[in-house]
């Protein structure tokens, strides 16, 4: 045995996806069951077009998602929380931009009962004032705690810089915590909660007597609101920097408005992406980690929406090393435009991502989010197996024009806090 | 999914395998039994630093992580107060790359001085970035050593001052290297779509013939029972005052670290909690409570902490919260409370258990703990603890004599 050569590798040819069956609510809301699983786990979310770009006010959407258990006419909050718990139920919101969720995870055996007691409760909320009062002084606090970290400052006046006149920049601010109102919530709830339910997503061996009171407590609720995402237009890069006292850390956030899943670049622009920063062996890991030691980590990606998506570079350093880091980000993006990437270092990516999406396909839970992916952006499975092809067949060249059109240094925004 | 193979080779490694035909993956785990409570006093940080310079390169490859990645694969690793873990999770047809990756730098690193150099840089950011630069960071830094007065958990895995890594040497490394990574000191987990005779001898190839050395025996100093109420503040530029009460509670393998992990979830686990219900909702005294157990190895630490609200102090809060637990001590709970934790635990432990990574890892930690079937017995261990015993945990740990506190002021107020 020769210790100094690898074992032989095999490449990965298919990905093994299990697609969702599909029921329907009353009024034609999609439920997405994937039932094929060996544990008695179940996982059921509600996804509604309710995300923060959808409030007239700052802080609404995530509000009234949060208040969503916080009583009924009939059950005060304690009743609701003691009732889900004593069973075993855990809930779970999550607000993003464009969409928002509401998730309920239990035992198979015990799911029928939870979700009687959670649609109850959401399906009947009344937005009671002690309740709203109470989340108002806690968030508040929790809101200025995270002030105090560098990258969420400099994730905020970086997203306010590329969304300059979009809501999607719009960040809320300590005095908006005292101009919002629990009818604000209510009125909220009604246009994007009850009239904007987008699908139920089913993780488990569910059964009909649970899909019955999933189709008979949410028979009144519907999707009829038009999408208000809306294509955003890049603004000129700024250079923005906000000191913060005390800092030992300088965080740093560099990107630029790009594009969603449907630009004919995507799939290519993937893997550009990972050669810079998007995994352990990024060249921005290689030289600003493990060779400079400026950072504990660093790495870029690209988010995508409905109708829009940016770049980012992400990373905390050291504050005495900001400069030299700025300086090594843009050398690395300037070699990615002036020389070809070795072939060596490029199938290294290929075989990387290649394992990486048999990994994110893996097992049931991670199925129903590559199948969700796919719904939110309007594609089907061919989309995957494009993309497997694309990135196996991408060439050095095509690299380098993809960092030459997508990376040039006047068009990333560049933002420090610290 | 609690089906396993267990054996161990010559040269005292102990090997679990669980095949796993639902997944394209295969997850390599390794348990190191090192961590931060065995080091030098003088040199807290190295367990964790020396983690760092696992993916430095080995004796016979230049890179750890290059060729795993090609393998379609990634890695990872953690530190704690009890352990060092390290993980590769990769497609299953490609298993061979990760066992002659992780067995060689079992046989032995490259020791380059420029990994040491940069990795004491890495590590010296990740403690800035974690335990300095974030609101409430130093924490621990303050509160293990007001808990603890000899055992070696009164410092954190990052250690105890950034100046322990900076002075860290080669020979430390080297050391250091010696007397922990070998095969008796490890534990391996193989999981995956693979068969066990197959499993096997890839392991006696890549692993049989790594050196035998004696298993440590571990001796360390024991904490005195704590018989005095110990409480400090700080003063740190956060915007609210949070507070830290650690009771001393039993070790790993204690009956009452069961007791200690439910009464945990009662007192305030969710929205549902005592405390959550009491001093949050109904007397409005904080933002933000909580209760959890440290789970180490040794004599742990059950915490209970929060964020005061604006207009309240420490001595009220203090006030509220003994109230509290002295009705924990003197009633006995209602069983229905006790039923509740006991079907969150339940939910929580299944979903807990998706995923071949995270058994993979459990095994090695229950097999490290003693034997990785003890990891069967662990539903038992929660469902049958009752009312009484409930009650004689909270009797015995909330008191003021097992209590350390730590007060965290606001500079702003």
């Amino acid at each position: 045995m020769n210790r100094k050569n690898a074992p032989e590798t095999h490449a990965i040819d298919s990905i093994p996806l299990i697609l969702p069956k599909v029921r329907k609510t009353k009024s034609g809301i999609p439920i997405y069951i994937i039932d094929e699983t060996n544990d008695d786990a179940l996982k059921i979310t509600l996804q509604f077009a309710a995300g923060k770009i959808k409030q007239a006010k700052p802080l609404v959407a995530s509000f009234t998602l949060d208040l969503l258990l916080t009583g009924t006419a009939k059950k005060t909050a304690q009743e609701i929380e003691e009732s889900i718990d004593s069973i075993g139920g855990y809930t779970e919101a999550e607000m993003g931009m464009e969409q928002a969720s509401f998730t309920v995870f239990s035992l198979t055996k015990n799911a029928n009962a939870i979700l009687k007691l959670a649609l109850d409760a959401i399906s009947n909320v009344n937005f009671n004032q002690q309740e709203f009062e109470n989340y108002r002084r806690r968030n508040k606090q929790h809101f200025q705690v995270n002030l105090e970290k560098v990258g969420t400052r400099a994730r905020r006046n970086f997203l306010s810089s590329l969304y300059k006149s979009s809501p999607y920049g719009d960040m809320s601010e300590l005095e908006d915590y005292d101009k919002i109102e629990a009818t604000d919530c209510q009125k909220f709830y009604n246009q994007f909660i009850r009239k904007g339910l987008l699908h139920i997503s089913i993780v488990g061996n569910v059964d009909e007597a649970t899909l019955s009171t999933i189709i008979e407590n949410l028979d009144d609720w519907k999707n009829e609101n038009e999408s208000n995402a809306q294509e955003v237009t890049a603004e000129k890069a700024e250079v923005l920097y906000e000191a913060k006292q005390g800092a030992v850390q300088s965080a740093i956030r560099i990107g630029k408005i790009l594009f969603t899943p449907h630009h004919p670049d995507y799939m290519e622009f993937k893997v550009l992406n990972t050669i810079l920063g998007g995994y352990f062996g990024s060249r921005l890991m290689a030289n600003i980690r493990e060779d400079k030691g400026y950072t504990y980590g660093i790495g870029s990606g690209s988010v995508t929406m409905t109708k829009t998506g940016y770049f980012f570079i992400s990373t905390e350093v050291a504050v005495d090393v900001k400069e030299q880091t700025l300086a090594e980000v843009k050398k690395e993006i300037t070699r990615l435009q002036t020389e070809l990437v070795s072939h060596e270092e490029l199938e290294l990516v290929q075989k990387y991502l290649s394992g990486q999406f048999l990994k994110n396909a893996d097992g049931a839970f991670a199925m129903m989010d590559q199948f969700l992916f796919l719904d939110i952006f309007g594609l089907d499975v061919s989309f995957f197996e494009a993309y497997l092809k694309k990135i196996n067949s991408i060439t050095t060249e095509r690299i380098k024009e993809l960092a030459i059109k997508h990376l040039k240094w006047e068009d990333l925004s560049v933002i420090t806090v610290g | 999914m609690t089906d396993y193979h267990k054996f161990t080779l010559s040269n005292g490694l102990r090997v679990i395998f669980q095949k796993d035909i639902t997944s394209p993956m295969a997850v390599v785990n390794t348990l190191y039994d090192i961590g931060a409570r065995d080091e030098n006093e003088n040199k807290t940080g190295f367990a964790h630093l020396f983690e760092h310079l696992m993916f430095g390169g080995s004796v016979n490859i230049p890179d750890f992580d290059g060729p795993l990645q090609r393998a379609g694969g990634e890695n990872n690793a953690f530190t704690s107060n009890d352990i060092t873990n390290y993980y590769d999770v990769l497609p299953v047809q490609n298993i061979e790359t990760a066992l002659w990756l992780e067995s060689d730098r079992m046989l032995s690193l490259a020791f380059t001085p420029k990994s040491l150099e940069v990795q004491r840089s890495v590590v010296i950011e990740e403690f800035k970035q974690r335990y300095l630069n974030q609101p409430y960071g130093d924490v621990w830094l303050e509160l293990r050593p007001l808990a603890y007065k000899t055992h070696p958990y009164k410092w954190a895995t990052i250690g105890k001052e950034i100046s322990h890594i900076e002075n860290a040497t080669m020979d430390d490394v080297k050391a250091f290297f010696k007397a922990n990574y070998k095969p008796s000191n490890a534990i391996l987990t193989i999981a995956g779509n693979l068969e066990q005779a197959q499993v096997e001898d890839m392991v006696q190839k890549w692993y049989g013939d790594i050196p035998t050395l004696p298993k440590n025996v571990r001796n360390l100093p024991k904490e005195p029972t704590q018989t005095e109420y110990r409480e400090k503040t700080i003063e740190r530029d956060v915007p609210s005052d949070a507070f830290y009460y650690a009771f001393k509670m039993g070790n790993r393998l204690s009956s009452e670290y069961y007791v200690a992990d439910l009464m945990s979830d009662i007192l305030g686990g969710g929205k549902s909690s005592i405390l959550y219900q009491s001093i949050l909702k109904e007397q409005e005294l904080v933002s933000e409570i909580n209760a959890y157990i440290l789970g180490s190895l040794d004599e742990g630490l059950f915490i209970v902490s929060g964020k005061l609200n604006n207009s309240v102090d420490f001595k009220q809060l203090g006030e509220a919260l003994w109230k509290e637990l002295e009705k924990v001590s003197s009633t006995i709970l209602s069983d229905t409370v006790l039923t509740k934790v006991k079907n969150k635990w339940e939910t929580a432990k299944v979903f807990s258990e998706i995923g071949l990574l995270h058994r993979a890892m459990d095994l090695c930690y229950y097999e490290n703990l003693g034997d990785a079937s003890m990891m069967l017995n662990e539903r038992n261990n929660y469902l049958k603890i009752t009312t009484e015993e409930i009650q004689h945990f909270s009797k015995k740990t909330f008191v003021k004599e097992q209590c350390s506190v730590l007060y965290i002021q606001s500079q702003k107020k």
